[in-house]
């Protein structure tokens, strides 16, 4: 993860400077917001196997989407002048144009994310292994050195319920 | 009964990640059908599913706003402007030295200043070191090195006076020191029969007897002793026992072989070795 901080630092104050030129009225605020975004959808990309390669440079493909999150967030619509110094890089540009955003999140989202933060972190890992990137009990129990695959199971089984319950109560309430 | 609910979970569990053959998955629609229960409990679990990838994305967010925390806020900046006005009052002042009356009393140089005494008083300046303002990254990566952390009260502690600080790092230990425990390893003590030396070494670490603890522990095959999660509550008990030093060197060497569970906590527990 350090270097996705460092990708971020690396480029952030001259995104916001290009961002700057670009959408004059967009504040800075806004502008990091769409830097953040951008970095985030480039990870998530990367992690579920959709962006395997990359023709481009990262700079360029991050510019792009932080781009889209600011035109998005300001009803913007993409003008040529916007992409002109990334027409070089026409594959991995067609995918940053077509690549689907961050959704705004919803309440549940929100509070769910509020509630797994509460859980121990083998158990959040867990799920997050099994669920997000659809691992199975064998290895999960190898990648976090587990010797048995049955504790792996018991644990993802009771974080679940844990989860749920945590979030009826909230329901409840 | 109790191992029909493990099982019935075990299922559960496999039907929501998609792992189940196609007779499993069958049979097991064909119950949440007839059970309205058990359909309301899959439901729900899948809502919570769907909405997990979110949490990923939300805590890159989060370590990205707080990594934007730590970035030192520019001051002001010289744009184009900005010199054209610097420029300008250079100029207006050298102007204004050259017109300026030389034999006007306000400089003449027969008259003694008023106040030598306060003139010659040196002024104070400030002494910032020529990098007082840590590059972006160093910043970075010395807060992401969470092995030199210490607690703000032993950064307080004046170092000229020993016993004091020792005094307050004891404090600090004191009130902040509680041994690893999580849900795992209550579960491993709950079986029937005649306990292993490792459940009955887990059962007294978790009842903090730490002195009985290290004693099964060195009577465990030595195979599990040497296992790195087991070393770490093995840390644990050390540090219970104040013996930090030791527990410093197994904390360590989790860390630096990276394949224990417990690494992350390893590091967080290096705080409390003196």
């Amino acid at each position: 993860m350090q270097a996705f901080d460092q990708i971020y630092l690396l480029y952030r104050d001259d995104f916001v400077r290009t961002a700057k030129h670009r959408f004059s009225s967009t504040p800075e605020a806004d502008i990091l917001d769409a830097w953040q975004d951008s970095l985030v959808s480039f990870f998530e990309q990367i992690s579920s196997g959709k962006l395997q390669t990359l023709t481009c440079s990262i700079k360029g493909f991050l510019y792009l989407i932080g781009f889209r999150y600011i035109m998005k967030s300001h009803h913007l619509n993409l003008k040529t002048d916007h992409v002109e110094s990334f027409t070089d890089q026409q594959e991995n540009l067609h995918f940053a144009e077509e690549m689907d955003l961050l959704p705004e999140l919803n309440e549940d989202q929100i509070l769910l994310n509020a509630r797994i933060q509460e859980l121990p972190e083998q158990g959040k890992r867990m799920l997050m292994l099994r669920y997000v990137d659809g691992k199975s009990i064998p290895e999960i129990a190898k990648e976090m050195n587990y010797q048995s695959e049955n504790s792996v199971s018991v644990t993802l089984s009771r974080t679940l319920k844990k989860l749920k319950d945590l979030l009826e109560k909230d329901v409840k309430r | 009964m109790l191992k029909d609910n493990r099982m019935q979970e075990e299922l559960m569990e496999r039907y929501l990640a998609g792992e189940l053959s196609t007779d499993e998955k069958a049979s097991f629609e064909k119950r949440m059908q007839d059970d309205s229960q058990l359909r309301a409990e899959v439901e729900a679990y899948k809502s919570i599913l769907n909405n997990l990838k979110s949490v990923r994305s939300q805590e890159l967010k989060a370590r990205l706003i707080k990594l934007e925390g730590s970035v030192p806020k520019q001051g002001f900046k010289f744009g184009k402007s900005e010199y054209y006005i610097l420029f300008s009052v250079i100029i207006l002042a050298v102007s204004l030295w050259f017109i300026w009356p030389r034999n006007s009393n306000f400089s003449d140089s027969s008259i003694p200043p008023k106040n030598m005494e306060q003139e010659s008083t040196p002024s104070i300046q400030e002494n910032h070191p020529p990098n007082a303002a840590p590059s972006i990254l160093e910043d970075t990566l010395r807060k992401q090195e969470n092995l030199k952390m210490v607690p703000e009260t032993k950064k307080a502690a004046d170092p000229k006076n020993p016993i004091a600080e020792k005094e307050i790092e004891e404090e600090t230990y004191a009130a902040h020191f509680e041994p690893y425990m999580d849900e795992d390893l209550s579960s491993m003590v709950r079986g029937e029969g005649e306990l292993t030396n490792y459940e009955k070494f887990i059962a007294i670490y978790l009842k903090k007897d730490y002195a009985r603890a290290l004693k099964v522990y060195d009577e465990m095959d030595e195979s599990l002793r040497d296992s790195d999660n087991l070393l770490f509550l093995k840390a644990n008990v050390l540090l219970g026992l104040n013996r930090s030093d030791e527990a410093k060197v197994l904390l360590r060497r989790i860390i630096k072989n990276d394949q224990s569970r417990y690494t992350a906590e390893a590091k967080k527990y290096l705080i409390y070795c003196r």
